[in-house]
């Protein structure tokens, strides 16, 4: 009797149900090994007295406290229900709000982020823009009186008169205002009388400006000036005077 | 289905005094008409189920009070999962593995809880789960009813100290009689993983019982 072979029966003994037969190879095995034997026997027994157990019967009153565990059971879920509803409803409300008050605040701070730069630009407009050039008394009265004999000749702006060659350029911030320029082509230019000179203490033109370059500078209208200087022009009797200073160092009159 | 107010209008008293044996729908076609509001239907589900249920969450938690609410448990668990219910297994597999979870659920509550009598308690030499045992009384009885009663509960509190994956598929196959097919359906295992926890069981069971073998 091979100890595999006890374990093989016993293994069969135990899966059957309490009565069942057995086959013959297990009926045969427990007439020749008495531990196999003895085992069928405590095992029968003990699941006689487990199966002995029964079925213990439910209280008289089971249904009845099943109907009113099932009314409590349903009125707490309704209540949570309601509650989840509720809560639900609350929520949704509070999260409008919040869209609400969020979205306001988006638009003051845009509208503010916005007017504050409208008022840099400005602000950077003015300081860039140059003053455009005081006039002389005489050339103010000249200009009036041009204006008054001719009311269509104005200032024009540059900018009209330029529309037809305006270059289309790639869009980029405006970091510079556009400087604006008037055309005073149109108006006479001051005459300096020697009547003129001779109220003023000194003369207008030193006595040697004939010997000197004229030397005029400019404004380009960005701060940056340009000095345009013309060669002297000598006539006659002046070719005799020394011409050693015909071309003066630039600032120099 | 209708609401949980009109519950006291449940036919519970009319289910049974039915004969069970004249009854022959199925219990998916009692679930079935659950679902669809008859309440003498989930009464004669209760009247079928109660005690087998009951009895068995006795045997588990050796609790019979504990045992009374969780089977009334279970069966609110049903009534309000019917919607729920797949025809897939038979009912007795789905109520079964119901009480089943919540039996095991209560004892893990008990164990965290330390709910342990200090009498008799040791360890179990197979694993580590704190275990309750009455030794049996050897003095000789008179009454043979006695001597049988006296077994019952003996055996009763050496279920008792099996640990729980032991415990349920000995319950249902030595106490309820179901097959291994079923109750590894109910246990959600394997068939074989059964037989070997029944097998284990009656081990520990022999050497507890000795004395009544």
């Amino acid at each position: 009797m091979t100890k595999s072979n006890c374990t093989t029966i016993r293994r069969e003994v135990d899966e059957l149900m309490l009565g069942e037969d057995c086959s013959a190879a297990v009926l045969q095995h427990l007439k020749e090994c008495n531990e196999c034997l003895e085992f069928e026997e405590k095992q029968t027994r003990l699941r006689q007295i487990v199966g002995s157990l029964g079925v213990v019967s439910a209280p008289t009153n089971f249904d009845s406290q099943l109907r009113s565990r099932l009314a409590e059971n349903g009125r707490a879920n309704s209540a949570v229900h309601t509650f989840w509803l509720l809560t639900q409803r609350t929520a949704a409300v509070a999260a409008a709000t919040l869209l609400f008050f969020g979205a306001v605040l988006f638009v003051r701070y845009y509208a503010t982020h916005k007017s504050s730069e409208v008022t840099a630009e400005k602000q950077n407009t003015e300081r860039v823009q140059p003053a455009v050039p005081s006039m002389s008394p005489q050339l103010k009265e000249a200009k009036e009186a041009e204006s008054s004999k001719n009311p269509q000749v104005a200032l024009v702006p540059l900018k009209s008169v330029d529309d037809g060659t305006k270059r289309v350029l790639p869009m980029k911030p405006r970091l510079k205002p556009v400087t604006v320029a008037y055309d005073m082509s149109s108006n006479g230019a001051p005459v300096i009388s020697s009547r003129n000179a001779t109220n003023d203490s000194e003369p207008i033109f030193p006595v040697d400006a004939a010997q000197q370059s004229l030397k005029v500078s400019l404004l380009d209208g960005r701060g940056n000036p340009h000095t345009i200087s013309l060669p002297s022009v000598s006539f006659g009797s002046q070719r005799a005077v020394s011409n050693q200073n015909s071309f003066a160092p630039k600032g120099v009159w | 289905m209708n609401t949980l107010t009109t519950i006291d209008e449940m036919g519970f008293a009319h289910a049974l005094q039915q004969d069970p044996l004249e009854d022959t729908t199925s219990d998916h076609a009692l679930l079935e008409a659950t679902r669809t509001g008859d309440q003498d239907a989930f009464a004669e589900l209760v009247s079928r189920y109660r005690n087998q249920i009951t009895s068995y969450i006795y045997r588990m938690t050796n609790d019979y009070d504990g045992a009374v609410d969780l089977a009334q448990e279970t069966f609110v668990r049903v009534y309000r999962a019917a919607d729920r219910y797949q025809r897939s297994y038979a009912f007795s597999t789905y109520i079964y593995r119901i009480a089943t979870n919540l039996a095991i659920s209560e004892l893990r509550k008990r164990k965290r809880r330390k709910l342990v009598s200090l009498t008799g308690l040791f360890q179990s030499t197979d694993d580590a789960e704190a275990r309750e045992f009455n030794p049996p009384d050897d003095r000789p009885l008179q009454d043979t009813e006695l001597v049988d009663t006296e077994r019952r509960n003996a055996v009763q509190r050496a279920i008792g100290t099996l640990p729980e994956k032991y415990r349920a598929p000995l319950i249902l196959r030595d106490v309820d009689g179901r097959s291994y097919d079923e109750i590894a359906r109910i246990l959600e295992t394997s068939e074989g993983t059964v037989k070997s926890r029944i097998s284990r069981a009656r081990g520990f069971l022999r050497e507890k019982m000795t004395a009544y073998l």
